[in-house]
């Protein structure tokens, strides 16, 4: 049993498409796993499956706890030991990059204490040390606003690690960063996966990314898993598998 | 830029914030006002109260020194030796210009304490003396103008103050200081729950003050409805006449002010206890963060309903409710009046907020109500304070107005003038509501361009 087991899991929107079908596969603690698929394969639907923000069927277990059909309380439990990156980085623009690396921690204090914005100084030492770990520290009190792309989205990652989570679910963290940005985001990650030991599911459009940083890869078509194994042995066969189609350059984060 | 740079990092500095003053301005307060009631008068009561703010700026961390203590103290005992003597030694009652002389006092201390903020608070300019002593005498000024219209002092006009009384009305003088530091910490980045907090501390003194103009009889006499031949009474209105006697027999005087205030009065109650319930209907009454589709069903018909009853209507009802004339009647108008506006504009600005920051708190495990506080909020916040003070002009008109139907303020004054057939009185009343009108839109015009 690995930390993350999908069991015959399904998601099927209040509209009726059913983006993830029938997916059975478990990640290990530590794990640093790449998602790939074409948009609406099922990618960010899968990842939502892991911390309950789609209606899920079948069995997800997360460190041992259940997410399908688990109370607001026990999936809020589940939540904030999973941290979440967004491809919109999704801060409070208005708010200071402190505020926003701080709603990583609203689960684990009093109500209110927050409705208060009463903070702990240990919760508040967390939270700059999690932008410290992503070297934005000294613009703890600047408007999220004011900041870059690439170092809007080290504040979404820091949110992430302010949770202080056993797991990271980013999806397409890189999709709306220049390709020298997505480099040093991906460094981030990989290095946060490797020095904390934090268990990590991206999703991925790149390929080349995809090579550069995995060790396991996912390959989604249609809400099926249609690969999952060493990223070595991606092969275009494999690849066609998950895209339908040979490689392109558009598939390359370098070349396109 | 990497990673690799992690050691050579500096954290900055953190800003002041003023929710971390919330605390030690409560306490102060409450134990300035205890000492009010048992401790001694004149200089002994200077001193105490200097050594509370002391206490105060060592929690807060402005100052340790010695130097800032003495002068403290000095100026607790100068200022408030000061305060008594003017109110001891006072000839008539605690009118408003009584009131201005006797806060000189506190505008001594205020100074003090803006010496010392201004000594161990880097970058700020020296105006922040003139600012805290402003806000000392300006707390004093009202809170000894109201303790009078409240009776506290009115029973006392023919004797002396005593020791006991002058100190009950320390108490006031502290809310009202409050008050003006609360309204200060608005306008800068604080928590969702301190603008609340601040807001619903300054609805709740100007109810206490309006509770207590209600207990001022204007003398109306029975009205008369008749209808006016306008073609041959244009020519009475002017000039304005400014001053005529309150009732048979009584001095001329100048009977504007009073009822004016008791119009500003109604305004800000109606858009402070509007605005504060506006929230969590606002919040409710949109999709994005009902907590749940009952919750949004029955937001959204509430709204509708106060919405579809006009402002006239409502002083109507409440006039009818809580007393013919009764200025609380107009407050409560003003409130619905202010709710429904304020509560339709801010949920049609939530509907539009990024959702995004929304998923990321939830994602994160935060509660329904802390998504709405941490992610919701700020994205609408500017909004708010607009909006709040974009409502608080317009209750300034629609106060006057409501007025005519029975809810207090200059709007009735001006009606029962008008059934006198008093056109020249009138027409002063007119001048004077259209420049204070016109003062008021300034002020808030330049307000909104400050905080927004």
């Amino acid at each position: 049993m690995g930390l993350i087991d999908f069991t015959n899991t399904s998601v099927t929107y209040p509209g009726g498409l059913t983006a993830l079908k029938d997916v059975t596969l478990s990640i290990g603690e530590g794990e640093f796993v790449v998602v790939v698929g074409l948009s609406g394969a099922g990618k960010s639907t899968m990842l939502r499956a892991i911390n309950g923000l789609v209606p899920v069927s079948g069995s997800v277990l997360v460190d041992g706890r259940e997410v399908v059909g688990a109370s607001s309380s026990e999936i809020r439990a589940i939540r904030s030991d999973v941290g979440m990156i967004f491809q919109t980085f999704n801060l409070v623009n208005r708010s200071r990059v402190i505020n926003n690396a701080l709603m990583g921690r609203l689960s684990k204090i009093p109500r209110w204490r927050s409705f208060f914005a009463l903070w702990p100084p240990k919760d508040k030492e967390i939270a700059l040390e999690s932008l410290e770990r992503v070297d934005i520290v000294e613009k703890a009190y600047v408007r999220a606003s004011d900041l870059s792309g690439g170092q809007q989205q080290r504040v979404g990652i820091a949110r992430a690690l302010a949770q202080e989570p056993k797991i990271i679910l980013a999806d397409e963290p890189v999709a709306s960063l220049d390709p020298v940005t997505s480099h040093m985001v991906m460094r981030d990650l990989q290095r946060i996966n490797r020095d904390l030991g934090i268990t990590t599911l991206i999703n991925l459009h790149f390929l080349d990314l995809a090579r550069q940083y995995g060790k396991r890869l996912i390959g989604l078509n249609d809400g099926k898993v249609v690969f999952d194994g060493d990223i070595s042995d991606v092969n275009d066969e494999v690849f066609r598998g998950i895209y339908g189609r040979a490689i392109t350059p558009d598939d390359l984060l370098d070349e396109s | 830029m990497t990673l690799d740079a992690l050691e050579i990092q500096v954290r900055p500095v953190e800003p002041p914030r003023p929710v971390k003053y919330l605390g030690p301005l409560v306490v102060g307060v409450i134990a300035t006002g205890v000492l009010g009631w048992v401790g001694p008068v004149g200089p002994l009561w200077g001193a105490l109260v200097a050594l509370v703010t002391f206490g105060i700026f060592v929690w807060i961390d402005l100052t340790r020194h010695w130097l800032d203590a003495a002068m403290l103290v000095a100026g607790g005992i100068i200022g408030l030796s000061f305060f008594d003597w003017v109110l001891a030694g006072r000839s008539g009652p605690v009118d408003f210009k009584l009131s201005l002389l006797a806060a000189v006092g506190w505008l001594i201390y205020g100074a003090a304490t803006g010496v010392v903020v201004y000594r161990n608070r880097p970058g700020f300019k020296p105006t922040v003396i003139l600012f805290q002593a402003l806000a000392w005498a300006g707390g004093a000024t009202l809170a000894l103008f109201t303790a009078t219209t409240m009776g506290v002092l009115a029973p006392l006009n023919a004797r002396q103050i005593s020791a006991g009384e002058i100190q009950s009305l320390t108490i006031g003088l502290f809310v009202f200081t409050g008050m003006a530091a609360c309204a200060v910490g608005l306008g800068a980045n604080i928590s969702f729950a301190t603008g609340l907090v601040s807001i619903f501390a300054v609805g709740f003194v100007v109810v206490l003050t309006v509770l207590a103009y209600n207990e001022i009889d204007f003398s109306t006499s029975a009205i008369a409805t008749q209808l006016t031949r306008i073609g041959e009474i244009a020519d009475d209105f002017w000039p304005p006449v400014w001053k005529w006697p309150r009732s048979l027999g009584q001095p001329e005087t100048f009977n504007i002010v009073e009822p004016f205030i008791e119009t500003l009065q109604i305004a800000i109650i109606g858009a402070t206890i509007g605005n504060l319930l506006a929230v969590p209907l606002a919040f409710w009454a949109s999709r994005m963060t009902a907590p749940s589709e009952t919750a949004y069903r029955f937001a959204k018909a509430f709204l509708n309903v106060v919405r579809t009853i006009p402002d006239l209507v409502w002083g109507v009802l409440f006039a009818t409710a809580v007393g013919f004339g009764n200025p609380f009647a107009g407050a409560l108008a003003m409130i619905m009046f202010s709710l429904a506006i304020q509560a339709k504009l801010l949920s049609e600005t939530v509907d539009a907020i990024d959702i995004g920051p929304l998923e990321a708190a939830r994602a994160a495990g935060a509660r329904h109500t802390q998504v709405i506080e941490y992610a919701a909020f700020p994205q609408v916040r500017p909004n708010y304070v607009a909006y709040a003070l974009y409502i608080f002009e317009l209750n300034i008109r629609a106060s006057v107005v409501i007025g005519f139907v029975g809810a207090g303020g200059i709007g009735r004054l001006l009606n029962e003038r008008r059934n006198f057939f008093q056109w020249d009185q009138v027409m002063a009343i007119v001048i004077v509501i259209f420049v204070a009108v016109l003062l008021i839109e300034w002020l808030s015009i330049w307000a909104r361009r400050q905080l927004v």
